[in-house]
């Protein structure tokens, strides 16, 4: 490996992210020695300086969408069935209740004649005439001249039966990755190593990412920038040496 | 990839990629209009493409379209001077990190400024992003050291020193 002026700067930024061995470091270390102009380079590039961004929505998802055939968006559906269900709902309001039929007449036959109601009078007075009233007017349970038929089957059934549409694409939304798992809000050492001795860098900030909160992540950057050197002196050993190693030398 | 997984892919990949494209273009029209392109030709060649690789084809889509539109401003981004702080910015004026980062990516050429954040923000490795962007993994390792020397420079010159 030959590290000049044309190809210093790829080394130097394996050399940054930890993905040179002993020996190449080793050589970038002598290079730098050399060109100390270059070295302020190397000495300027921080790891733990990671842009992150906040999510920034398409402000037209729907535009971008396709349909080919009788399949529609969900939410045309949707609107359909509201549509539906409202139109029902005022008709089922709107139906008349007393619907003429023949029992009907036989209910007139039976009824009381209806008479004037009598004039309002004081409390007490009134309360003596309301059980009057109920006593005089109270008659005894006399057997129906006529037995009366059951209802008709079609007054029960007086509107059709809603049939819900159904959509084309059920498991839309389960096709979507589902919500991540809840963000770790704090992590230990241990962690931090395991993390730190993933294979790549990409790897380690995918961790971090994911599974912590971003006031741990900011720890994490914190921790890597600290330990990266040491981290590299020992990650070319097995994973339960290079972690046996760096929990005795380590402190955070 | 079929109809179902190309309006799965508008309902996930559509907020990131259009944050791409605004990071990395500048205007919003002009990045919504990168990402209506990027999608009509993902729905093209939809039986090309991967589930897999649809995401990395939408970046590659609007980072072409980014290159093609901003190309006469490439030079003169390459020119821009170091900034030179007027005064020291005590620490209770100074901007969040991230803000300041925000600032110096802007003066980043726009090659670097796409390697950044798609390694940053979307964590691609230097292969998916040489592949992405028509370069080699040497090249994007360049542009990566260059740019997070840029910024930390930049950083610097906004009154953030190496302790904060």
């Amino acid at each position: 490996m030959i590290i000049t002026t044309d190809n210093y700067e790829e080394y130097f930024y394996r050399y940054c992210e930890g993905e040179l061995t002993a020996e190449e470091r080793a050589a970038v270390e002598r290079f730098a020695a050399q060109h100390p102009e270059l070295a302020e380079e190397l000495s300027l590039y921080d790891p733990a300086l990671i842009l992150e961004e906040s999510p920034l929505p398409y402000p037209d998802n729907e535009s971008l969408m396709h349909y080919e055939g009788k399949v529609l968006p969900l939410w045309r559906w949707a609107a359909a069935a509201c549509v539906s269900a409202v139109l029902i709902g005022g008709v089922w309001m709107m139906w008349p209740n007393d619907k003429p039929t023949e029992q009907t007449g036989m209910i007139a036959q039976n009824r009381q004649p209806v008479t004037a109601p009598k004039p309002v009078e004081p409390m007490v007075q009134q309360q003596e005439e309301v059980s009057t009233i109920v006593v005089k007017t109270a008659k005894p349970i006399t057997q129906p001249t006529e037995p009366v038929s059951p209802m008709p089957d079609e007054t029960v059934e007086l509107l059709p039966q809603y049939e819900p549409p159904t959509f084309d694409e059920p498991s839309l939304l389960a096709e979507v990755d589902p919500m991540p798992a809840p963000q770790q809000e704090d992590t230990t050492v241990i962690e931090y190593i395991d993390i730190m001795l993933m294979p790549s860098p990409s790897a380690q900030m995918e961790v971090v990412q994911i599974a912590y909160q971003p006031t741990v992540r900011e720890r994490f950057r914190a921790f890597r920038s600290r330990v990266s050197n040491t981290v590299r002196d020992y990650a070319y050993q097995s994973y339960s040496e290079a972690r046996g190693e760096l929990l005795t030398r380590i402190d955070f | 990839m079929t109809q179902k997984e190309y309006n799965n892919g508008v309902r996930l990949w559509a907020d990131d990629v259009y944050r791409f494209a605004v990071r990395c273009g500048g205007d919003e029209e002009l990045s919504k209009d990168a990402v209506q392109e990027a999608y009509a030709s993902l729905w093209e060649k939809r039986e090309q493409v991967e589930v897999e690789k649809g995401k990395s084809f939408l970046f590659t889509v609007v980072h072409n379209c980014l290159m093609s539109h901003h190309r006469h401003e490439l030079v003169h981004q390459q020119n821009l001077p170091l900034l030179q702080p007027d005064r020291v910015v005590p620490p209770d004026e100074r901007f969040d990190l991230q803000d300041a980062l925000h600032k110096a990516l802007e003066r980043l050429p726009q090659v670097q400024r796409e390697a950044v954040v798609l390694k940053d923000v979307e964590g691609y490795s230097c292969k998916e992003i040489s592949d992405m962007l028509s370069l080699t993994e040497k090249q994007v390792s360049v542009y990566l050291f260059r740019a997070r020397v840029s910024l930390k420079k930049t950083l610097i010159a906004l009154g953030y020193d190496n302790n904060n």
